[in-house]
């Protein structure tokens, strides 16, 4: 499982490097007085990214990344958690235009404060918008910063 | 001497006067609270209250507006510590030690090495702009291309204190940053780059939003994922509130080497306040007599490395006017807008400035030293408000945390979109945990690559592609032969036995 | 639903402003392309404000949408206004250099020109201790060894960029072998002009009229057609140099509005720029008005696009 992580995480990188490249190869290769173009740079950058993916699957293939403990180790992952609080941020995203900037923000505190196992589901609602509605008030009253609102300025 | 004295008395006679002191103490407290929430920088806010100096005359409304550029810088650190959400680039440095030292307990001595840092720092810093600033102005103009490019090399150098217990993986985090910070359009050949067609991308990934991404997000992730009751922090623990002995007498010297290092760097055009942070934050990590306590040795959390950089952030904002007012030359958006804002009056900072507006500036440069004792007065009562907030139950806290996070990122460009990437981030965070890749470094890369990039090819252009120009010029040369040193000295002490530190 | 009430008002509108052509816009909403601070939005501000000042507009309000030479919030602005009569967006040069560079999907040809407001002219600075007197030194010096006059201005593709190369094709340089240096921001120019790191230096008059009053440099020349009110800086023509060319911004109004409401926000700019508050902001940025509306604005538009694009080719940015 280990192992496997971490072949994917150096075949990331590498693949990465060659994306890079690609792209390094189809800029202009106009390059002025500087002798160095836009091309440059980037070209560099795809070199270190394929060193280093390359030093990282070898330490990947012969016995794990360097200097690693996997501290995790015994502890299964809370899938259920992070799904709330994923589901937290994905539906403030999708609500902030919709029923606006409070509501969304609000929201997200209860999601994921939910998702940490929190069981005041209400509690938290007022914990969220007593800590939005400052905000929010800053933004739209004091800077007159427009974001997205229900009703007026003050919602 | 005795005439900048006197300049200076007269000064403080505009500075105390009641309503410019009713006007520090908004700014002071207004800019504090945008220091404190991410995203929302002290540039916009000086924007937004640019329309006020319609109504108010010249000496409040300018006193007000500095308030805010210094209280930002002020507040800044709060939720670097507190959250791990560096919501400025400048505090990235604060939160690699102030958030280890916050989840062991001590918040309350970072928070206030900040502070008073902040303070000593500032109140330095305006000293020097009193004495110096026509000095220091000509002295920064020597600074072009070739030299930033230097220097640039030397903070490149410097980023090897970062990259955490393995040499390979964070090199790994470099690179990834400094893949990030090549998207968005070419500044120098003018042609966009890794954008996709995506008109979003043009102006390249903004900072803000991978630094909350990978911080803030990311732990949070991890946090409900691999340890949802915290049983592995004692970030509930508060052990003190308040700095020990030792503290201040580790804080001391990194406060003063950290003004030495901002303050210079923030009066050079083009210098912004990120390198001089990486430059304190990897002196006190070489300097300090505790290497081990750093976060990236998996330690507690050291104070130096707080009170470093945060010194360093303050002096620059001095530094930063410098040329401001001596030249009218702005070296960042916020400096950029105030100029604005003297303009609305008919003031050109510049110059001609202090013969034109002398009273004034004097009354601006004596309120900065109002200003700076009015924000330790209004922040360190703080500190033990702050640090209590740890004490919130896990659920609430990290739902607060991701609240701020994403009120930062939504408002940057106000667009929903930045969420879901702030979110995609955070999972790639979660991972770079998991595996024990530092993310410090990809913030560190996406900020000096593209500027790096930008200043070697002007450079180079200056100098017709004759890349000897970094060792003809003499302070070019000198960032050279200093980055050479830093490079190669630890390699000379090893070889005869001394070991500083372990690498794979 | 919400499209139908939409409509309704519309027609509603629609004949409020045939009854009354000269009533006021209610509540105009200016979309700004970049952030606070910049020239889109001092244009944008200062023109909301003149305009409540001559009783054109109720109120105004602002939206600030920086990015991508304001071609982020131009997309933003076409779809989200469509058919609205009170929504305006400020434009510029600049955007249509971005459009000419970026291709976005949403362009200017997809909302409605109001109107043209001002020029902001360019100067050519050097250090005081230069050799170069006049832009004649300069043009000797570009005809000797292009490589050896390193030009610093702001990013390419800007009216700073063109001009220089408009400069060197008159000369009969080939303008793809100029060296031009682009800083980000005026500051960063005029301090690589300051400290000599940079041969001559080009930025809008009104960033570098304080150096040049002040003696730490020398203005050669203006970009304008003729010389700058009350200054005496001779313009490139008077230096045998045939460029002309400017930093022009306006407004348009949004996609799908009728004659009737485009003439209505026409007539309430106009009125807006004859308020003092205006002529005040008009001097205090060293603009020159240039008002131009409707019709013949929308050809000068036609006519920058294909400008700033043949520019662009001849220096390379696009094909």
């Amino acid at each position: 499982m280990q192992k496997r992580w971490q072949v994917g995480i150096a075949t990331f990188i590498l693949l990465l490097s060659i994306v890079f490249g690609v792209g390094a190869s189809q800029m202009p290769s106009e390059t002025g007085y500087a002798g160095i173009g836009a091309a440059f740079v980037p070209t560099v950058v795809t070199i270190f990214l394929a060193a280093v993916g390359a030093l990282l699957m070898w330490q990947a293939l012969s016995g794990g990344f360097r200097n690693f403990t996997d501290s995790v180790v015994g502890l299964a992952a809370d899938n259920r958690g992070g799904l709330w609080v994923t589901g937290g941020i994905l539906l403030m995203s999708l609500l902030i235009t919709k029923a606006g900037f409070v509501v969304a923000a609000t929201t997200l505190f209860v999601c994921v404060a939910r998702g940490f196992g929190s069981k005041h589901t209400l509690r938290d609602a007022i914990t969220g918008a007593a800590l939005v509605f400052p905000v929010f008030w800053l933004f739209t009253l004091v800077l007159d910063v427009n974001l997205p609102r229900l009703f007026n300025d003050w919602l | 001497m005795i005439e900048t004295w006197n300049l200076l008395l007269g000064g403080f006679g505009t500075a105390l006067q009641p309503m410019n002191l009713m006007w520090a103490f908004v700014g002071c407290a207004l800019g504090t609270a945008i220091g404190v929430l991410p995203g929302i920088g002290p540039a916009l806010t000086v924007a937004m209250l640019l329309p006020v100096t319609a109504k108010v005359e010249p000496a409040g409304a300018l006193i007000m507006l500095c308030g805010v550029y210094y209280g930002a810088a002020y507040g800044g650190s709060t939720t670097s510590i507190l959250m791990n959400t560096p919501g400025e680039s400048s505090s990235i440095m604060t939160a690699l030690e102030g958030n280890a030292m916050a989840k062991h307990g001590r918040a309350g001595p970072a928070l206030a090495t900040a502070a008073i840092g902040s303070f000593i720092a500032g109140t330095i810093g305006v000293i020097l702009l009193t004495l110096f600033a026509p000095l220091v102005a000509d002295l920064a103009l020597k600074f072009g291309p070739a030299e930033f490019f230097s220097l640039m090399v030397l903070a490149f150098v410097t980023v090897s204190s970062v990259l955490g217990s393995s040499m390979l993986r964070g090199m790994v985090s470099l690179a990834l940053g400094l893949a990030i910070g090549l998207v968005g359009m070419d500044s120098i050949a003018g042609i966009p780059r890794y954008t996709a067609g995506v008109p979003e991308l043009i102006d390249g990934i903004e900072f803000v939003l991978v630094a909350v991404g990978l911080f803030a997000v990311g732990e949070a992730l991890y946090s409900v994922l691999y340890d949802p009751k915290g049983e592995n922090t004692q970030r509930n623990k508060l052990t003190s509130v308040w700095m020990t002995k030792d503290d201040w007498k580790r804080s001391w010297p990194a406060w003063l080497r950290g003004t030495a290092i901002g303050f210079p760097f923030g009066s050079v055009p083009a210098g912004g306040a990120e390198i001089p942070t990486f430059l304190s934050y990897s002196a006190e990590r070489k300097l300090s007599k505790f290497p081990r306590e750093f976060s990236g040795e998996g330690g507690k959390g050291a104070i130096e490395g707080v009170a470093g950089p945060e010194a360093a952030n303050n002096a620059t904002a001095a530094g930063a006017l410098v040329p401001l007012l001596t030249l009218g030359i702005p070296t960042s958006a916020t400096a950029a807008i105030l100029i604005a804002a003297f303009q609305n009056y008919n003031i050109q900072p510049g110059p001609l400035l202090f013969q034109t507006s002398g009273p004034l500036v004097w009354g601006l440069i004596a309120s900065l030293y109002v200003g700076n004792v009015m924000l330790l007065v209004l922040n360190l009562p703080l500190v033990g408000m702050w640090a209590r907030l740890l004490t919130i139950p896990k659920p609430q806290l990290y739902a607060g945390i991701l609240v701020f996070a994403s009120i930062g990122v939504y408002g940057m460009r106000q667009s929903a979109f930045d969420l879901v990437l702030m979110y995609v981030i955070g999972v790639i965070g979660v991972v770079m945990r998991r595996f024990d890749f530092p993310v410090a470094p990809v913030i560190v890369g996406m900020i000096l690559g593209p500027m790096s990039e930008k200043q070697l090819r002007n450079a180079l252009s200056i100098a017709q592609g004759d890349w000897l120009i970094f060792f003809k010029q003499p302070i070019a040369c000198t960032f050279m032969v200093l980055t050479i040193a830093v490079m190669f000295i630890p390699i000379i002490l090893r070889k005869r036995g001394v070991r500083l530190s372990e690498d794979d | 639903m919400k499209l139908m009430l939409r409509q309704a008002l519309l027609a509603v509108a629609t004949t409020l402003a045939l009854s009354s052509a000269a009533l006021a816009v209610e509540n105009v909403k200016f979309m700004i392309g970049a952030n606070p601070g910049g020239g889109f939005d001092q244009t944008g501000r200062g023109l909301g404000k003149a305009m409540i000042e001559a009783g054109a507009a109720k109120s105004v309000q602002f939206e600030n949408k920086g990015g991508a030479g304001g071609t982020i919030g131009l997309a933003q602005f076409a779809n989200a206004t469509k058919g609205d009569g009170n929504a305006m967006i400020v434009t510029g040069a600049v955007m249509v250099g971005a459009i000419v560079q970026n291709k976005p999907p949403v362009t200017l040809a997809q909302v409605t020109p109001i109107a043209r407001l001002f020029y902001e002219y360019n100067v050519f600075v050097v250090p005081a201790n230069s050799p170069l007197k006049t832009m004649k030194d300069v043009v000797d010096m570009l005809k000797k060894d292009p490589g050896s006059v390193k030009w610093g201005g702001g990013s390419r593709g800007s009216v700073d960029h063109i001009s220089v190369a408009q400069i060197a094709k008159d000369a009969g340089v080939d303008p793809t072998k100029i060296n031009y240096v682009p800083f980000q921001g005026g500051g960063e120019a005029s301090a690589a002009i300051l400290g000599g790191h940079v041969t001559v230096g080009t930025s809008g008059w009104n960033e570098m009229v304080q150096f040049v009053k002040s003696g730490k440099m020398r203005a050669l020349a203006v970009t304008s057609g003729t010389r700058l009110a009350g200054e005496t800086v001779p313009t490139l023509k008077e230096q045998g140099i045939n460029v002309e060319i400017g930093n022009w911004r306006g407004v348009y109004g949004a996609a799908g509005i009728t004659p009737a409401q485009r003439k209505a926000l026409i007539d309430a700019v106009v009125a807006g720029t004859k308020q003092k508050s205006w002529n005040d902001a008009l001097a205090a940025n060293d603009w020159s008005a240039a008002v131009l509306t409707g019709d013949e604005f929308s050809k000068f538009v036609d006519a920058e696009h294909k400008r700033i694009e043949e520019s662009m080719r001849v220096v390379g940015m696009v094909k």
